[in-house]
């Protein structure tokens, strides 16, 4: 029998709970995170929590802090995002899984998984140089910085994510479904309509989510297209996400004051918004 | 749909070759002290960030059992993954500028990395662990097989061997942290372009350079700044599918 | 009796692979022709020539002419949609939507533009009562089908493939995924059916051949070797090659 090492054996402890308190500090960094942010609302809920719904503007210098424009803003500009998205999404997704040669369809699909690479500063640049130009001149603007402008660099930003879940799902619909569908006499269009696509539902629906979650808590790309004005939003004007609130007023709260605790509670709320997602999405899958 | 498609590619590549034919002409405006600033932050992230993920891939892949446990731990780890970075910026303004200054110099790289390295864990931590997954278990029976202990046995073969895998997730890493820039502006970005004295300072980088450039109306900079980012985060990014398609 | 399709010189290929060689015969209406022979002789890729199923397949390519109604059905002025709309097919591995029963069988109906509710159940509790479904399901026609036996499920996709009123029905070994109980349901529901189509089915089960068809076909290699009706075939059969599968020699 092989005598035990004494070193050997401590090395060993030492390492397995070196190895359990890695894990422990992993698992627990989001509960961390959620604690940290309350902490810092906490004054501000207080105090102000219940104004919060009820006042309708929001401009912390007069003591305003009404989150609803921003909130309906954040909404608003993601719904469009992904009402955008969504449709060319899945229509390309079903072109290339239904109708590409493969080598195209394998080219166009890493093409979107680059796209999807591609940091949100540079949507948001690219977004603030060319797609606010289109929408002022399009809808004769003064300005093109917008709703609008803000779902449409969103769009682009989200649809590798839709392409990508959707070309997914549709691939995984048996092909037993289509021949016996195309064997009834149906045409291949109404084959997709009334069997594939029924199918693919729920895969499909998952990206959606998946990509409003990040519409929504997205913050460069939106920041420099969308106008910054806290109002209550509507497409063809500027409007101001929670995100780009958060972001662009950091600035100039002084720490400790009641407008940086403010912010803290609209990054809380965004949290709990991103948070009740991801549960969406795991009680579908 | 054909039509939709080609939307689909249209959008990429006018990105692509806006932002190149743009940062082209004004190349000469790229500044160094924002890239030395980007590298110094990936350099630190990973440093940090690497072996606690390591670690807790070991933990998840060779020694907890498939059970309610341990989905809840995959979980809280995922759910890292769904964290707007706004509020990673808040957190880290929160925790490592303000009530850490002490050790982290307040807005520093130092912040700035340290929040970062929260928010690759999850994909550092899963990308690890199906590359340890995909070790074969005849080499860890080998191994044990002559005498060795199971620790031995993961740092002496299962890491090295899964090592292609871990680094391929390193690099998706690294593109992932060159590109966020919200974070960054709440804990370590500086608009001015000096060259950071030490990471208990702060610094400017490519990221956040873009976001000010393009909103002061800098626009030469601006595309000369873009440029760099997307060719630095697309040559990572390919890399990393090249690895990944040899596995 | 009237022939429904005729089949002269049909000869498929996949690519370079020679899979029918020069087949010629006749279906004749309201009989059942089986197709026999040992595996991969080419039977499920005849069938699939007969309502343009091998059109799905990346390189295949058709020679000869499969006629129909009058037409050659690889015309190129003729739509293969509507030729299956005609000529049914029911797999070997039972396919129903992941819907209700109900819509199940209703699906062929709806394709075809049919939007009176009063006639689609009509239609729907009438296949449901050709296939003998109806008093198992007629009370949960919105379960799903997948909650359905084996066997019922098969039955179900007969019912959904009779739906849509076809001149002809071709079933793809539909027994060969089915318990000896069911696939006795079927082969009874077959024979009852081809009192109102024509029926055309595969078999590799030579004693289910003998059982319920009228006429025979022994294909081996791709190649036609003998047709004739069935008693006969199966009493005094012409060619060495059909006698050796018939008395089990091979295959």
């Amino acid at each position: 029998m092989r005598r035990l090492d004494i070193s050997q054996l401590n090395k060993e402890t030492a390492l397995k709970l070196l190895l359990n308190l890695m894990t422990i500090f992993s698992v627990f960094s989001i509960f961390f995170i959620i604690l940290f942010l309350i902490k810092e609302s906490l004054p501000f809920l207080k105090e102000k929590g219940l104004e919060m719904l009820f006042v309708d503007t929001w401009r912390p210098i007069a003591g305003k802090y009404g989150i609803i424009p921003l909130l309906l803003s954040s909404l608003l500009v993601s719904l469009l995002a992904i009402l955008i998205s969504g449709s060319i999404g899945i229509i390309s997704a079903t072109y290339l899984v239904e109708y590409a040669n493969k080598k195209i369809a394998a080219i166009i699909r890493a093409i979107t998984e680059l796209l999807a690479g591609i940091p949100s500063v540079v949507y948001g640049f690219f977004g603030l140089m060319v797609i606010v130009k289109l929408v002022q001149i399009t809808f004769d603007l003064a300005s093109g910085e917008t709703i609008l402008a803000g779902a449409i660099t969103l769009a682009i930003m989200t649809l590798p994510i839709i392409v990508s879940v959707a070309c997914d799902a549709i691939s995984s619909v048996p092909k037993e479904y289509r021949e016996a569908s195309l064997a009834l006499g149906a045409t291949k269009l109404q084959t997709i309509f009334r069997v594939v696509l029924p199918c693919s539902f729920r895969g499909i629906l998952t990206g959606i989510i998946l990509a409003f979650g990040r519409a929504i808590g997205e913050t460069m790309a939106v920041v420099m297209v969308v106008g910054n004005v806290a109002q209550i939003p509507s497409i063809l004007k500027p409007g101001e996400p929670i995100t780009s609130a958060i972001l662009l007023e950091m600035g100039e709260a002084a720490i400790g004051s009641m407008h940086y605790h403010a912010l803290f509670t609209l990054g809380l709320i965004l949290l709990l918004i991103s948070l009740a997602l991801c549960l969406l999405l795991n009680k579908i899958k | 749909m054909v039509i939709c498609t080609s939307l689909l590619c249209l959008s990429f590549f006018s990105i692509l070759f806006y932002i190149l034919a743009g940062g082209l002409k004004s190349i000469t405006y790229v500044h160094t002290e924002p890239i030395i600033g980007t590298l110094l932050l990936i350099a630190l992230t990973l440093l940090i960030s690497a072996p606690i993920s390591v670690l807790t891939a070991i933990y998840l892949a060779e020694y907890s059992k498939e059970g309610k446990f341990v989905t809840f731990l995959r979980t809280c780890i995922d759910t890292l993954n769904s964290v707007p970075s706004i509020v990673y910026g808040l957190f880290g303004l929160a925790f490592f500028v303000t009530f850490l200054r002490f050790m982290t110099g307040g807005f520093s790289i130092l912040s700035g990395a340290l929040t970062l390295a929260i928010m690759v864990l999850p994909i550092l931590i899963r990308v690890s662990e199906q590359a340890i997954l995909a070790v074969p278990k005849e080499y860890r029976e080998a191994s044990l097989a002559l005498g060795a202990t199971k620790l031995q046995t993961i740092f002496r073969v299962v890491l090295p061997c899964s090592f292609r895998g871990i680094l391929t997730g390193i690099i998706l890493a690294m593109g992932r942290i060159a590109g966020e820039s919200a974070p960054l502006i709440f804990t370590a970005a500086i608009l001015n372009n000096l060259m950071p004295k030490s990471i208990f300072n702060p610094s400017p980088f490519l990221s956040t350079n873009l976001f000010f450039e393009a909103t002061e109306g800098r626009i030469s900079d601006a595309y000369a700044t873009a440029l760099v980012l997307l060719m630095m985060v697309l040559i990572l990014d390919i890399i990393t599918k090249l690895l990944w398609r040899k596995k | 009796m009237e022939e429904k399709i005729v089949v002269r010189n049909l000869n498929l290929w996949y690519g370079n692979m020679y899979i029918l060689k020069n087949i010629s015969l006749s279906i004749k209406e309201n009989a059942i022709t089986a197709i026999i022979g040992p595996s991969g002789c080419g039977k499920t890729s005849f069938i699939r020539t007969l309502n343009r199923m091998v059109d799905l397949i990346e390189n295949a390519r058709v020679s000869g002419e499969v006629i129909f109604e009058g037409k050659n059905i690889y015309d190129p002025d003729v739509d293969p949609v509507e030729i299956r709309r005609k000529i049914g097919m029911v797999f070997q591995k039972p396919n129903p939507f992941p819907m209700s029963i109900y819509d199940n069988v209703a699906f062929g109906l709806k394709i075809n533009g049919i939007k009176d509710k009063e006639r689609i159940n009509k239609i729907v509790e009438e296949s449901l009562r050709l296939t003998g479904l109806w008093y198992e399901v007629k009370d949960r026609l919105n379960e799903n089908a997948s909650k359905l036996s084996g066997g019922q499920q098969q039955r179900l996709c007969i019912a959904r493939a009779i739906a849509v009123n076809p001149e002809v029905l071709l079933l793809d070994e539909p027994c060969s995924a089915l318990d000896p109980i069911s696939t006795d349901k079927i082969e009874n529901l077959i024979k009852e059916l081809k009192r109102k189509y024509t029926i055309v089915i595969v078999t590799h089960n030579m004693q289910q051949a003998a059982r319920i068809s009228d006429y025979t076909a022994f294909f081996l290699n791709g190649q036609l070797i003998e047709f004739n009706e069935t008693k006969r075939m199966f009493e005094n059969p012409r060619d060495p090659r059909t006698e050796a599968y018939i008395t089990g020699r091979f295959g």
